[in-house]
């Protein structure tokens, strides 16, 4: 059990990590959830469908960014922003999509952004053969369908 | 399927992405994200961009509509006729499929010859769609326009930056209840009250930036609100010599602010003729940049005095602060009047001064002196005019050299920790012994940064004499890099090594 002041967090393979209060609570799903219930405060917080993996990013993340909150002169903005920039550039596209899910459901809204950031940046200004490659997207429109929906917003194309 | 063609397209994902694909049957995980994850994603593109996705694939067609933020630019060199057409015409068409779904933010820039009746027909369904983030940027040299008066009663509105030569014309009744950041760039007011009553009737406004050009039909700025918290003010005004001439021997510009709840403010005005602040009792940080450096050449000595007791009169109601950032030009404004006394900076840690090339680091000791609580120091300027204004006989301006102060500031011996100094020469004498003083009474300086002048290409010449300087503080270390063009150039010399 974590001593006062921290909080585990159980992911969905079963492995607990045990953190400060206050770099889990930069997760708002897991803020109301201490502030509604207290046993959560004392026992195990599961978090569903994120496994170890993840969480230990997430975790990651969060501790970089409660730290900075706490004391700025430690760590800067601009230092903040090298990490945020080295950590999505470390990421594979599956950690990515993990990632964006995990911190959609757990409202960390600051690292969502950053993540919905990098894959705006993967999409803009390439052209949609590319983008498909980039994502694996495949399309099933027929050439007239494609033609059309091109033909009905020239500005955009 | 043709299998060489599949081995080259899996091969370009590599190396565009670098993520591992080794299996053909990569699923496409993107699409099976949910609408609103997807939607939100999108939200991060230029509208542009994001109606692009709409060829993806079917998952794709339509959820760029859906998307409540648009976010439109029209690059000036755009301007031909087809292109604003096609542009129009896609907002037009855009706005009628999302029918009565809320925009939360709109953000639209334009060339001056973009067609502002239609902009404003635009403006008028944001404003009805529950917007809460709306900016407009109209590159223009001449008026553009009124705004809708429905602008001006929108209850959802929380961030409005007007950037351009808007008309701000305030009807008779105005209320924004959410706005909590406004930005006024080179807008056009009606009167001089326009500020005013915008202002009285924003409730919540906590974040107020204005930068003023000259000709936008007001002389007299009132920033007046009870609960703001950041103010940027920002008056470039028409710097060419004419327009000084023009303006010599009178006060024509006036500015008061009024906000007792400020915790930041930021002043950069070089045309007001007379600045007043009120008390901020919460200030944490100020930063201060003011000068009528052109204008005074055609002042009396009387009009200088005047605006150097109205630059010592704000300085005195910021007084709570805890950092400070002093340019050079508004040091000089104070030392026009300054009688040997200051008050007291009872809050202030850190202090950034320029460097005033009239009066040199005169005011520095009777700085030190006024912050008591002092941990950190920074002259971004250095400490003397040598380099600074290369090409001009600087002897003849300078009437006052530094002497070091009878009594040892407060700070030096129980706080200051932390020195840094920029734009250092190493050759003047009154450089030296600046440095020489301070590192002998900082008694608990940690810590005293020189970055040496771009001209300055020898720091050989006075490593040695600086090091052999006696310090006070037994832990203070001394660094010296060689020239500062940006944090990400400093390299660190030892200068221990040999020594």
């Amino acid at each position: 059990m974590a001593s006062k002041g921290n909080l585990t967090l159980k992911s969905c393979n079963g492995k607990e990590f045990i953190v400060e209060e206050k770099v889990a609570v930069m997760s708002t799903t897991i803020k109301n959830m201490v502030d509604v219930d207290d046993s959560f405060a004392q026992g195990v917080i599961p978090i569903i469908g994120v496994d170890g993996k993840i969480l230990a990013k997430l975790i990651e993340y969060c501790k970089e960014h409660a730290e900075a909150d706490e004391d700025e002169e430690v760590k800067s903005e601009e230092y903040l922003k090298k990490f945020d920039e080295k950590f999505v550039d470390e990421l594979n596209l599956n950690d990515l999509y993990d990632l964006l899910k995990a911190s959609n459901y757990l409202e960390i809204t600051k690292l969502l952004n950053l993540l919905c950031q990098k894959v705006a940046s993967m999409i803009k200004g390439k052209k949609p053969e590319e983008i498909r490659r980039i994502f694996n997207i495949k399309n099933d429109f027929t050439p007239e369908e494609e033609e059309e929906i091109n033909r009905q917003n020239p500005w955009a194309f | 399927m043709d299998l060489s063609l599949l081995s080259k397209e899996f091969k370009s994902q590599k190396i565009l992405e670098g993520t591992d694909v080794s299996g053909s049957n990569e699923p496409d995980r993107i699409s099976h994200l949910p609408d609103g994850l997807l939607c939100y994603i999108l939200s991060f593109l230029p509208t542009k961009f994001a109606a692009r996705t709409a060829v993806l694939s079917t998952r794709w067609k339509d959820l760029w509509i859906l998307v409540p933020s648009l976010d439109f630019e029209i690059n000036p060199r755009d301007n031909y006729k087809g292109e604003i057409e096609r542009f129009a015409n896609f907002v037009d068409r855009l706005l009628v499929i999302r029918d009565h779904l809320s925009i939360r933010e709109f953000r639209f820039a334009c060339g001056e010859r973009f067609d502002f009746e239609r902009l404003y027909a635009w403006m008028w369904i944001v404003i009805m769609s529950n917007i809460q983030v709306l900016h407009l940027h109209v590159e223009s040299l001449v008026a553009v326009g009124e705004l809708p008066w429905s602008l001006f009663s929108s209850k959802s509105l929380v961030v409005l930056k007007l950037s351009g030569r808007f008309v701000l014309a305030i009807p008779f009744t105005v209320s924004l209840p959410s706005l909590k950041v406004l930005c006024l760039k080179s807008v056009i007011y009606t009167n001089d009250v326009s500020i005013e009553k915008l202002l009285s009737c924003c409730p919540i406004l906590e974040d107020l930036k204005i930068s003023r050009e000259r000709w936008d039909n007001c002389l007299n700025s009132v920033i007046s609100h009870p609960s703001l918290k950041r103010l940027t003010f920002e008056f470039y005004g028409d710097t060419s010599m004419g327009s000084f001439r023009e303006a010599a021997g009178r006060f024509k510009y006036k500015l008061s602010v009024k906000a007792p709840n400020l915790e930041y403010l930021k002043l950069e005005d070089y045309t007001s003729d007379h600045i007043l602040v009120d008390f901020m009792p919460c200030l944490n940080e100020a930063d201060i940049s003011v000068m009528n450096l052109k204008k005074e050449d055609y002042w009396t000595r009387n009009q200088r005095c005047r605006y150097g007791r109205s630059i010592c009169g704000m300085l005195q109601n910021l007084s709570k602060v805890k950092h400070l950032s002093l340019s050079g030009d508004t040091l000089r404004g104070i030392r026009t009047v300054f009688d040997g006394r200051l008050l007291i900076f009872h809050n202030l840690v850190r202090l950034v001064l320029g460097y005033d090339y009239l009066h040199g680091p005169t005011l520095l000791p009777p700085l030190l002196g006024a912050c008591p609580k002092l941990q950190s120091i920074v002259l971004p300027d250095g400490m003397t005019s040598t380099c600074q204004e290369m090409g001009i006989d600087m002897d003849q301006y300078v009437e006052y050299r530094w002497k070091p102060p009878k009594d040892v500031p407060e700070c030096l011996l129980f706080t200051l920790k932390n020195i840094e100094i920029k734009c250092f020469c190493g050759e003047e004498p009154e450089e030296l012994r600046l440095v020489k003083f301070l590192l002998k009474n900082a008694v608990v300086l940690e810590k005293m940064t020189l970055f040496c002048h771009e001209y300055c290409d020898d720091i050989y010449s006075f490593r040695d004499e600086l090091m052999s300087y006696k310090r006070g503080s037994a832990a203070c270390q001394l660094e010296i890099f060689p020239e500062v063009y940006s944090s990400a150039h400093h390299y660190e010399l030892e200068f221990e090594r040999g020594h």
